[in-house]
């Protein structure tokens, strides 16, 4: 019979003099097997070949008028304070009133003519890397919260792993020291932590936050990542642990769980280390964050964001959602278009533009796929005179980098922005084709809780194939 | 009555009316097209095969069709391909065995007439859903239109509730409106006696006059009423009456519920007074009508107000195979006998019994059994939650009894911290909140009493059964004059309004339904292990659950009005009972009301636009029968709680003594403890189980008896230690030939430093965690409560409470930190089992959260402040408290070391602060990090 019972690598390691931290890294570092089997978050391997290996996704909370940004409508104009010479949709948030033109213009760009409005001339020069679908359905989530939920984790109702949490499960994390899914600033209002949460998926998936929406980056820390003691006087405390611990494993005999734990100390101790370098933005060029607007001025939030969400993905980061959210930034412009959306276009078109520019020039472009996502767009019908109303009957998202086609516009929209078209992506199908493009194919990524293999996209969800580079 | 209801009954009611284009072709589609599509097509066109290039299973493989061409030609089904191939007139003829029939080619061409719409959805394995079983007949369908007199539908008049009905009018087109004498006009009720419908009510002396000559005693002419009578004749949920007077001298017929009766009302001229009743609606026609028309009619007034006619139950019985109906966990609980052993000496209880057992088939030894200390540990922590003192130890080590174990057991039992431990044991299962998650996350204010009355529940070893009718329906229990009886009865069916709910939802009726939904969840897998909600789009994948069984049960939930409003932040809700106990402040329980009884119809995939075949209020049938229907003049929750709590019920025992087992053992018999269907895992000791659940049966369900067996048998008292024989043969130990390790819970770990830091609040029960939440609510959103979102898991709150974890605030969305780094219940569902990671987040946690750090300094400053000024003492001391055992002497070596190195390194770091308070705390941190401290043996 085969010797099932070996010495565990800790019993042929441990009796080593050296102190806390050596052996681990050798061991880590070396790929160690055992460390990689028992780590729910270690790399595994995809479906199939992916495109893209990590996410970027900007998400724009409040919704985003899309017939004043990426969807022009000329006939809004022509029939500006006319009524909507069709019904109106069934589910609404709240009445509208009739059309309203949109204070914008819009121009073509780049070598695809994609016309995109003057409130992104940054994001519009950066058109032929963008891949445009103008026909994204929300369903009748006519409300923040369900909306929010439904495109984070695939349902506005019953609580669901968010996407990021399905793609850490499905992909795992390249960097064993860092979180692998990270929100940055997530609001806390409209299903707050369940946005970025794990549900039914073990805890370890979920995301991390960082920040929230009440204050700006520089004030937010990784929890529990700052040392409480200086490191030479945690490293002795840390070597008592390890020489206790072994003696209670020799008493225990083996248990891959003790010997998982004594590794998570290790790991923790060197996470410690490198969550604030990764976070340290000082590091980079003058010119590497004038590029993302950072130096003073409305860019310099949300530029810091990006250049953080650049960083955290160089460093591995699987999955790292950027929030503009409520309470400080939302595009929520039921009165007041104007100034709403030309704010806080403002303050996230040059940053955006630059992340795309320098995921380019750092080679991560081609692998990394940034989502410029948002919970619904806004009614072509006017409220309150000079605002909108949600609208997730018919809207704009764009995609750009690993796998997609830039310079694409997917989908269209009626003469006035009010319903789907052509070619309509449903949030399953959207899910779908994030998954596709990491090496997932959605039907096969599922999870069993209460006698039911879950999957994101429930039994909905059709891949775009038309926008696939 | 609130808005939800209001938009539902329209939708209801309305039913012809609604029928709008899009939606009518859209339910067409559902009830007619899809089946026959999946049925008879699907094999070959379908994602499995594509004959010939085709695809049937979305609107674009229609269009685009296959090596022939389109299949289809939207809007002109004689353009299409599909249509000659099934017609069979030409060259190619589908499907190739047999015709169809030549309603399903109509309904395929007037499919395609329709423009071909094809909603996405689960185009597979799914058994056709019921349809109603009579087509309904409208009455002002071409052909009846002609003989209709007056149609009254009390859901046209527009009134309100209690107010005299002036004008009644006719919905024939006839223009014969009623109305009434002054002063003498019937009462509206916008919730009647017929299933919470719109009615008319008549006292006995009310009248309303105009209408026609039809109708008693005039003849011939039919009548039919919706009507609630009252007294004997009544029925709960209204009940559908249809008189025939044929032309001539044949005699009239009467029908009760479409069943030939005996006239019970000779002349049921309801209008004319004398006859007291809620009267929904009236339908006059000038002849007798056929018995199909008559049938067709009352079909469509019986779906229209979810009358229960004779066939409903039989229409929607499930047809079960034979492996299903002998599926393990649906037969009768079997009392076993004791299996014989060879090693009849360490089988000192029948539990061993039925554990040796296995073991020996497998040529496996029982482990030794663990030291005193260990086991003291162990019976702590898996009693109370709480590590036992140095002094707790000491007497049990002291006892010289051969039954000391007994004694510490027993005292623990006693001890009111064994409610809290196993209490939020159950409040996992029944996913225990303060806030309502989602949109809104409104603040549940009084939710705690819930958790109290958990707590206080399983203090008083309360029997079982009566727990599950208390949660269930404690509120339709008889009245009693004891208040305080009353009030925690009332405190029980908490468990119904815990769930989550958006309640920002806009579609209110949607949210009913998601909440009946949920309630239907956590009521079959906390109580039957049964994934009962898996139904609501369609049969039960792999349990024998049919869609009429889950709206059998949605239909009992439906009947009961949740009480929670988001606008009003959920904290203070004025239909709540308020009760006022003698010497207490008067106090307000959460809790739902008793609506009127309501049948539904099964949503076709869960759609409550698309509905098909009436489905009773019922008990799953695979346990219950096809016949159990439940006929209460009330929701049916009691009848559900008892047949729930009834010693007859094959799951409730087993799958509460396996919970039982799993909290001793760190697993259970079934693994899969929400789960006894055949999806769940097989029982480890099936034998075992059953011998549990009779002997739990036997005591009126006492889960403290259950205790004293399992903690007395030698395979509970086994030590931990692994070795290669039992590694080799069972690598997951579920023959128990060892104790399993287990990690201390969220809760517990922290519950354990407060304890071992000495700074642990015992106060059982009260509502610092709800007040401090509404504070929150009323200071930062007064208005419509988000704020509990704010409360983030790192909020001081969390660490300045020194009171043991489950009375910690559980914000959905939000738990402490603690809770979520160690893998906590997730409070949004059932929580049967928790997962457990280990991971660098842990770890970091615990070196670095200040609630560790804390308590880790205040461990360090009870050590300094008491007992001899002398490091051994304390490093001797410290490992008591923390891990129950005496230091070995290396220990105290390492121990002297690290201080004189903490010491010194200390002094060249210059740091600030009180040093060797810092090097203690660093101490005491390093216990609290410990694989010894975080798992027991």
């Amino acid at each position: 019979m085969a010797p099932i019972y070996q010495p565990s690598r800790r019993e042929l390691l441990g009796h080593s003099a050296c102190g806390f931290g050596s052996v681990a890294l050798a061991g880590l570092l070396a790929g160690d097997s055992l460390a990689i089997e028992k780590n729910p978050l270690a790399p595994t391997r995809p479906h199939f070949a992916p495109r893209a290996k990590r996410v970027i996704f900007l998400f724009m909370h409040g919704g985003v008028s899309h017939v004043d940004s990426f969807d022009p409508k000329p006939k809004l104009t022509l029939m500006d304070g006319k009524p909507l010479p069709f019904p109106k949709p069934k589910f609404e948030f709240a009445p509208t009133g009739n059309l309203l033109k949109s204070p914008w213009k819009f121009s073509k760009h780049g070598q695809s003519g994609m016309e995109i409005s003057e409130l992104f001339p940054h994001i519009g020069s950066r058109s032929d890397d963008i891949c445009l679908l103008r026909s994204m359905n929300g369903g009748n989530q006519v409300s923040h919260g369900p909306a929010l939920l439904t495109l984070n984790t695939g349902d506005g109702v019953f609580n669901r792993p968010s996407l990021g949490a399905w793609v850490l499960y499905g992909l795992g994390s390249e960097n064993q020291n860092l979180p692998g899914f990270i929100s940055l600033c997530p609001s806390v209002y409209h299903g707050g932590a369940q946005n970025y949460g794990a549900a039914f998926l073990p805890a370890c998936f979920q995301g991390t936050r960082v920040g929230d929406g009440f204050a700006p980056i520089t004030e937010a820390r990784l929890s529990d990542t700052t040392p409480q003691d200086p490191p030479a006087l945690q490293k002795i405390q840390l070597d008592l642990l390890r020489k206790e611990n072994e003696r209670h494993l020799a008493l225990a005999g083996r248990d891959d769980r003790l010997e998982a734990r004594i590794q998570s100390f290790e790991t923790a101790f060197r996470m410690q280390m490198e969550a604030p370098k990764v976070l340290d933005l000082s590091s980079e060029t003058k010119e590497t964050q004038a590029l993302y607007g950072i130096g003073g001025g409305p860019t310099e939030e949300f530029g810091k964001l990006c250049l953080l969400a650049r960083r955290l993905s160089e460093a591995g980061v699987r999955f790292v959602q950027i929030n503009h959210s409520y309470p400080r930034n939302y595009w929520d412009a039921h009165g007041d278009l104007k100034n709403n959306h030309s704010t806080n276009a403002l303050k996230v078109d040059k940053p955006i533009a630059g992340l795309i520019e320098d995921l380019k020039r750092r080679g991560m472009f081609r692998d990394t796929l940034v989502v410029f996502g948002t919970e619904f767009g806004r009614t072509p019908a006017g409220q309150s005179n000079d605002g909108r109303d949600h609208h997730p009957h018919a809207f704009s998202m764009w995609l750009a980098g690993g796998g997609v086609k830039g310079g694409l516009t997917h989908g269209q929209t009626d003469e006035f922005g009010y319903y789907v078209q052509e070619n309509k992506v449903t949030m399953p199908d959207f899910h779908a084709t994030l998954l596709h493009l990491l090496g997932l194919d959605h039907k096969r990524l599922t999870y069993r809780h209460a006698g039911r293999d879950f999957r994101l996209t429930d039994v909905h969800g059709e891949v775009v194939q038309p926008i696939l580079a | 009555m609130n808005r939800g209801a209001t938009v539902g009954l329209m939708f209801l009611l309305a039913g012809p009316l609604w029928a709008q284009k899009d939606s009518a072709e859209i339910e067409h589609f559902e009830m007619r097209v899809r089946p026959l599509l999946i049925n008879q097509c699907l094999k070959c066109h379908g994602e499995e095969k594509s004959k010939g290039g085709l695809r049937l299973d979305s609107r674009e493989g229609l269009l685009r069709g296959g090596n022939s061409g389109p299949a289809a030609k939207s809007g002109q089904p004689d353009q299409s391909l599909l249509l000659q191939a099934v017609r069979q007139v030409g060259e190619l003829k589908m499907p190739p065995e047999g015709k169809l029939k030549g309603q399903e080619v109509a309904d395929l061409t007037t499919w395609i007439k329709n423009g071909a719409p094809f909603p996405s959805g689960p185009m597979k394995t799914l058994k056709p859903l019921p349809l109603a079983r009579a087509a309904d007949l409208l009455p002002n369908s071409a052909e009846l239109a002609p003989l209709l007199e007056g149609w009254y539908q009390a859901s046209s008049i527009k009134s309100e509730e209690g107010n005299a009905v002036a004008n009644w009018p006719d919905s024939s087109g006839k223009g014969k409106n009623l109305s009434a004498p002054s002063n003498q006009g019937p009462l509206f009720v916008a919730k009647s006696k017929v299933n919470a419908r719109p009615a008319v009510r008549f006292d006995g002396n009310a009248k309303l006059t105009g209408f026609s000559t039809v109708g008693p005693p005039v003849s011939p002419g039919s009548i039919f009423l919706v009507v609630h009578l009252e007294g004997n004749l009544g029925k709960p949920g209204g009940q559908l009456l249809a008189w025939m007077q044929p032309s001539g001298k044949e005699s009239s017929k009467f029908f009760v519920d479409g069943v030939l009766s005996s006239p019970i009302l000779e002349n049921p001229l309801l209008w004319q007074g004398g006859v007291r009743g809620e009267l929904a609606e009236i339908l006059l026609f000038n002849k007798a009508l056929s018995e199909s028309e008559r049938v067709g009619i009352e079909a469509y007034l019986a779906r229209k107000y979810a009358l229960v006619l004779p066939g409903s139950l039989r229409d929607t019985a499930g047809s079960f195979s034979k492996a299903e109906k002998e599926f393990w966990s649906f037969q009768p609980v079997k009392d076993r006998p004791l299996p014989a052993v060879r090693d009849a000496s360490w089988a000192k209880t029948p539990i061993d019994r039925f554990i040796l057992a296995r073991l020996e088939e497998k040529n496996l030894k029982p482990s030794p059994a663990a030291d005193r200390r260990t086991l003291v540990r162990r019976v702590y922590f898996d009693l109370t939650g709480l590590p036992a003192t140095p002094d707790e130890i000491e007497k049990a080590l002291q006892d010289k009894s051969p039954r000391w174990l007994e004694s510490v057991v027993e005292g623990l039992l006693q001890s009111p911290h064994y409610g809290e431990r196993w209490g939020r044991h159950w409040l996992d299962v029944v996913r225990y909140a303060e806030t309502t998650a989602n949109d809104a996350n409104a603040v549940m204010r009084f939710a705690h009493r819930y958790r109290d009355y958990v707590v206080h529940s399983f203090n008083q070893d309360k029997p079982y059964g009566q727990f599950i009718v208390e949660q269930l329906a404690g509120d339709l229990l008889p009245d009693t004059t004891d208040i305080s009886l009353k009030a925690s009865r009332i405190i029980a069916t908490g468990f119904l309004m815990l769930g989550p709910k958006a309640l920002a939802e806009t579609d209110k009726e949607q949210t009913r339904l998601d909440i009946v939904d949920e309630q239907i969840d956590v009521t079959t897998r906390a109580f039957l292990g049964l994934t009962v909600s898996c139904a609501r789009c369609h049969d039960h994948k792999f349990d024998p659950v049919p869609t009429a069984d889950y709206y059998g049960l949605a239909g009992i939930f439906r009947g009961t009005e949740p009480l929670m409003d988001e606008n009003r932040n959920a904290t203070m809700f004025q239909e709540w009972p308020l009760f006022q106990i003698a010497g207490e402040k008067p106090f307000l329980v959460m809790a739902p009301r008793e609506g009127l009884p309501v049948n539904l119809q099964v949503h076709l995939r869960g759609n409550r636009f698309q509905l098909g075949a009436l489905a009773p209020r019922r008990l799953p049938q695979i346990l219950a029968g096809p016949e159990a229907p439940v006929l209460s003049s009330q929701s049916g929750r009691l009848e559900l709680a008892q047949w729930i709590a009834s010693k007859g019920n094959p799951l409730t025992a087993r799958v509460m003594v396996n919970r039982v087992w799993q909290h001793h053992f760190g697993t259970g018999l079934v693994a899969t403890s929400d789960n006894f269907g055949k999806r769940g895992e097989s029982p480890s000791h099936a034998e075992l189980l059953d011998w549990l659940a009779s002997r739990f049966l036997e005591s009126g369900g006492s889960v403290k008896a259950l205790h004293r067996l399992i903690l007395s048998s030698s395979v509970y008292q086994q030590a931990t230690r692994s070795n290669a024989a039992g590694e080799t043969a069972d690598p997951e130990n579920r023959l128990l030939w060892r104790m399993n390790r287990r990690r201390l819970e969220a809760e517990i770990l922290r519950d354990a430093m407060l304890a071992v830091s000495g700074k642990l609040d015992r106060t059982i029960g009260g509502n610092d965690s709800g007040e401090f939440l509404y504070r929150e609510a009323e200071i930062q959103d007064p208005k419509r409560g988000f704020a509990p979102n704010k409360v983030k898991g790192d909020h001081p709150f969390y660490n300045a409470s020194l009171r043991r974890s489950l009375y910690l605030p559980v914000v959905r969305n939000m738990l402490p930190d603690v809770i979520t780094v160690w893998d906590g219940a997730d409070p949004y569902a059932v929580t049967a089992v928790r997962t457990e990671t280990t991971v660098p987040s842990q770890a970091l946690f615990l070196l670095n959260n200040p609630l560790v750090r804390e308590q880790a300094l205040q461990f360090g400053k009870l050590l300094l402040s008491e007992g001899k000024p002398d490091d051994t003492d304390r490093l001797r001391r410290a490992c008591l408290r923390a891990l129950g055992r005496e230091p070995v002497a290396e220990e105290t070596a390492q121990g002297l070391t690290f201080l004189k190195a903490y010491a010194a390194e200390a002094e060249r770091l210059k740091t600030p602060g009180d040093r060797l308070a810092a090097a203690w705390q660093s101490f005491c941190q390093m216990l609290f990090c410990s694989n010894e401290f975080l798992y027991v043996e």
